[in-house]
């Protein structure tokens, strides 16, 4: 039985797919009017990004607030601090009491003002809370108190020579936009200390505010248009932050200019990349820090000065420096000449650059109770965050089994080096690691390094454990004499290049692939300070 | 029984299974190495910071009282809190569940609309140049990884040509319509935004597309080999007989019998693709629910790896649910809980 053709159900037919022919070309051509007008300047970095000042301590958290609030210094081009919210301050002769004299008129986003109440409120909300760079603190401040609505005294507990640095991560926030929206917790009185309200909205003053937050994926601020510094010419009005692009998405988005900054976690094939596309560059960012290999100085067999020096020894740097280079003047990191970074009190600059030689490392093995039948195997482990750490490991033990020694090389997650970390027994021979400063001050850097009280964590797998080293570190924290503190850091550099804790393989930098129309304020020497989350001023990001 | 009564004997069998699987993933979540405190807290957090947090999260209470405090929290809607955005677990699967939603719909109709078409033609043209040019087509869908297809597909598509957008749900010239679902397609249609529905229809095509090819590819085989199997029947036979027209006898008579088993895997690879679109989804850069439970088991995120769980688990149940009563209504042989004589 045949069927006769509807006409009208195929005249349908060809309307409907003219139709979805019509919406397919809609869609794939509907043009997108860009704000053609607004500077933009989208980066990128590792997920997640926190906002909440008290907990804030990842790269990405310390980005977005520092330019969401402001503290009473800040880092300055060059090293130490600067004035900025405290216009200036007095120290007393015994360096325990410091008043700040704060500046007139610097507004909260809300519109408030900003007086010593705020500033006093955030003391005692981190010394409170006990989060994130609570510890800088701890045990150092003793009271705070309000002079006059523009006048606030600290009273330390003991000389802490790096107190002002520490202030750098001290996040001023609005006393009375925080009380208005506490929420159920764990303060008494203060609930949960705003902690729910300030991880999604800000309460601070600095130059850009939030406009939206999604911890994973983005967060765009804008500009705060009566910030008390003003903004320059180029300055950007909006700014996005997104959470870890994957490599070819990267690539894709920068080419067709949809985003402007990669952060520095990719590996450097991908920057090298990157630096071949047109209007694409690799830049540098030279750190307050170093690229070291950690070396655990208490458990068999690394415990033998004499084979620690020969490891440092045995070292192709060249090799190493090739494996960490974009381009000519581009590199995760430059030649080091000890634990301490160039930019850092107590840099050598009389020390020589760490450098290859056989022959000396055989010599120091000689020295040592080392035998390669007998003794335990050196172990590398490399964490899995970034393929350079798993090439330095395997280029190590290259170099070592030049000299005769033995190793073992294991990969593993984050997590399980942090747990290594917390025992002797369980911590690794050699993992290489890149440690920054916590502050615009060597203090914490060396503190976590090597200092007895740091062991247990990840920063100190050296076990250093060394009494000389715990007196000279805790007596440079006292000593507020600036030439004689310096002194003391050079003592501690030249006892930690004879003890050799570490390979102390570069002075770390980060290597961001950025768009030419943006200049970073890191481009710039007069601007950068070396400290990762001041050199992401974006109020002094200059968007053409 | 009736569609009310199966619906609740499998509701029912739903809660258990549910309440299993929460067991399940409970334990194992806590079974993965590193102290999720520590990681929560960052690697400058001191030991006494670690221990606080540990107290709050009842993480140095026994198993047992671990599984009691979550049921108690559950009860009240409660997922818990995430350790790593410091909010209700609750709120963050709210937040990023629609996404994958809307990506996982957009791809299983991609699957429906090309996958099954694809099975028909090759069906109807088997042994013939069309159906192995199809076959090639549906295994190259099959053996290809989503993510190398959303990394092909971004570098051809939005690279090379420039035709589609790279990554996220919008354009930053757009703001998100007011969240009624969470699905930017259907809230902008809601709110008759019809550029941002364009825009968001512009960047839900490549994300989806990756998704669907797997499936795609699937359902199309599967098409055409059980429609290949009815055409061999008797009263095909007899339709083509009586002069019926092929695309009725395709429609009408073959078809029908043989998407139950398309259907079924299809419900199965929808469900599966919600916990499997985290690959397309940080290509994509999606911030949806999939991303979200990875990075919750990177960073050992206890709450959320059982928040995500059982959302994907609740969705598996209601997938199959759903896929047993469209099949009941194909083909009405198949009684709901009931032996066909």
């Amino acid at each position: 039985m045949a069927v006769a053709a509807k006409p009208g159900r195929n005249v349908m037919k060809r309307l409907a797919m003219l139709l979805s022919l019509a919406v397919a070309i809609a869609v794939l051509h509907a043009s997108v009017t860009l704000a053609a007008d607004k500077r933009i300047f989208r980066l990128e970095e590792a997920p997640v990004g926190e906002i909440e000042p008290g907990k804030a301590t990842d790269f990405a958290d310390l980005i977005l607030v520092s330019n969401i609030y402001d503290g009473l210094v800040a880092p300055k081009a060059g090293g130490g601090v600067q004035p900025h919210v405290a216009e200036s301050w007095t120290i007393s002769d015994d360096g325990l009491t410091y008043v700040f004299t704060m500046r007139e008129g610097v507004k909260f986003h809300d519109g408030s003002t900003m007086d010593s109440g705020d500033v006093t409120f955030s003391v005692e909300r981190m010394m409170t809370m006990k989060e994130g760079f609570f510890f800088l603190f701890d045990g150092w401040i003793e009271s705070w108190e309000a002079v006059d609505s523009q006048t606030v005294r600290i009273t330390l507990a003991k000389r802490y020579a790096p107190f002002l640095a520490a202030l750098t991560r001290l996040p001023l926030v609005n006393k009375d936009l925080v009380m208005a929206n506490l929420a159920e917790g764990e303060y008494g009185d203060y609930g949960d200390y705003g902690e729910g309200y300030l991880s999604q909205a800000d309460g601070g003053s600095g130059a850009y505010t939030v406009k939206s937050h999604n911890k994973q994926d983005l967060t765009v601020m804008t500009r705060f248009d009566d910030y008390f510094l003003g903004f320059p010419e180029h300055a950007p009005d909006e700014v996005r932050m997104r959470y870890g692009l994957e490599d070819a998405t990267l690539r894709a988005m920068m080419s067709r200019g949809e985003h402007d900054v990669s952060s520095m976690w990719h590996s450097f094939p991908v920057y090298k990349a990157l630096d071949q596309l047109d209007g694409i560059s690799a830049v540098m960012e030279p750190q307050a820090g170093g690229y070291y290999v950690k070396i655990n100085t208490q458990r068999p067999p690394t415990n033998d000065k004499h084979l620690r020096r020969a490891l440092a020894l045995a070292l192709d740097y060249d090799a190493l420096a090739a494996l960490i280079t974009v381009k000519e003047g581009v590199a995760g990191g430059t030649a080091a000449r000890g634990p301490i970074p160039a930019s850092l009190m107590g840099h050598d600059e009389s020390l020589p650059f760490r450098g290859r030689d056989i022959e000396a490392a055989k010599a120091e093995i000689a020295k040592s109770n080392y035998d390669p039948e007998t003794s335990e195997p050196v172990r590398i482990t490399s964490h899995l965050c970034c393929d350079t750490h798993a090439k330095v490991a395997l280029l190590m033990a290259a170099n070592l089994a030049e000299i005769g020694v033995k190793t073992e090389l294991q990969e593993m997650p984050w997590p399980l080096v942090m747990e290594s970390a917390a025992t002797i027994e369980t911590t690794p021979n050699l993992t290489p690691m890149v440690q920054i400063t916590s502050t615009p001050d060597v203090d914490p850097l060396l503190y976590e390094l090597y200092h007895s009280s740091s062991t247990g964590q990840w920063h100190n797998m050296e076990w250093l454990l060394d009494d000389e080293v715990d007196a000279l570190l805790a007596e440079a924290r006292g000593e507020m004499d600036e030439a004689r503190r310096e002194a003391l850091y050079k003592q501690v550099n030249a006892r930690l290049v004879d003890l050799q804790p570490d390979v102390f393989l570069f002075d770390s930098a980060g290597v961001f692939a950025k768009r030419d129309n943006i200049t970073l304020p890191f481009e710039d020497e007069a601007k950068r300070t070396g400290v990762i989350w001041a050199d992401f001023n974006f109020r002094l990001t200059e968007v053409r | 029984m009736g569609v009310a009564g199966f619906i609740f004997r499998r509701s029912a069998a739903a809660v258990v299974v549910l309440v299993g699987l929460s067991i399940l993933i409970f334990v194992v979540a806590r079974v993965i190495p590193g102290d999720p405190a520590r990681m929560a807290l960052g690697s400058v957090a001191t030991p006494e910071q670690v221990e606080k947090l540990r107290n709050r999260l009842h993480l140095d209470e026994s198993l047992p009282v671990q599984y009691w405090e979550f049921i108690k929290g559950l009860a009240r809607g409660d997922l818990g809190e995430s350790l790593v955005t410091r909010r209700s677990v609750s709120l963050d699967l709210i937040d990023t569940f629609p996404a994958t939603l809307e990506l996982v719909l957009a791809a299983g109709l991609i699957m429906v609309l090309v996958g099954v078409p694809l099975g028909i033609i090759a069906a109807r043209y088997r042994d013939t140049a069309i159906d192995n040019i199809a076959r090639l087509f549906a295994l190259l869908g099959v053996v290809t990884p989503s993510f190398v297809w959303a990394v092909f597909l971004m570098l051809l598509l939005s690279f090379v040509l420039g035709l589609l957008p790279v990554a996220g749900r919008l354009s930053e010239a757009f703001e998100p319509p007011p969240m009624v679902s969470g699905m930017y397609t259907l809230d902008a249609l809601i709110a008759g935004q019809w550029r941002v529905f364009l825009d968001a229809i512009q960047h839900l095509i490549l994300p989806a597309l990756a998704l669907a090819l797997a499936g795609m590819g699937q359902a199309a085989r599967l098409t055409r080999t059980n429609m290949a199997e009815v055409y061999g029947r008797q009263y095909v036979e007899m339709a083509r007989a009586f002069a019926f027209r092929e695309h009725e006898i395709a429609f009408k008579y073959a078809l029908r019998p043989a998407m139950i088993p398309t259907l079924t895997i299809l419900g199965l690879d929808f469900a599966v693709m919600l916990g499997n679109a985290f690959l397309v989804e940080a290509v994509f850069v999606w911030p949806g629910m999939a991303k979200y439970g990875v990075f919750a088991i990177l960073r050992k995120d206890l709450n959320a790896i059982v928040g995500t769980v059982l959302v994907i688990g609740a969705m598996f149940l209601i997938v199959n649910i759903i896929v047993d009563l469209v099949t009941a209504y194909i083909n009405p042989q198949i009684r709901l809980g009931r032996r066909v004589a």
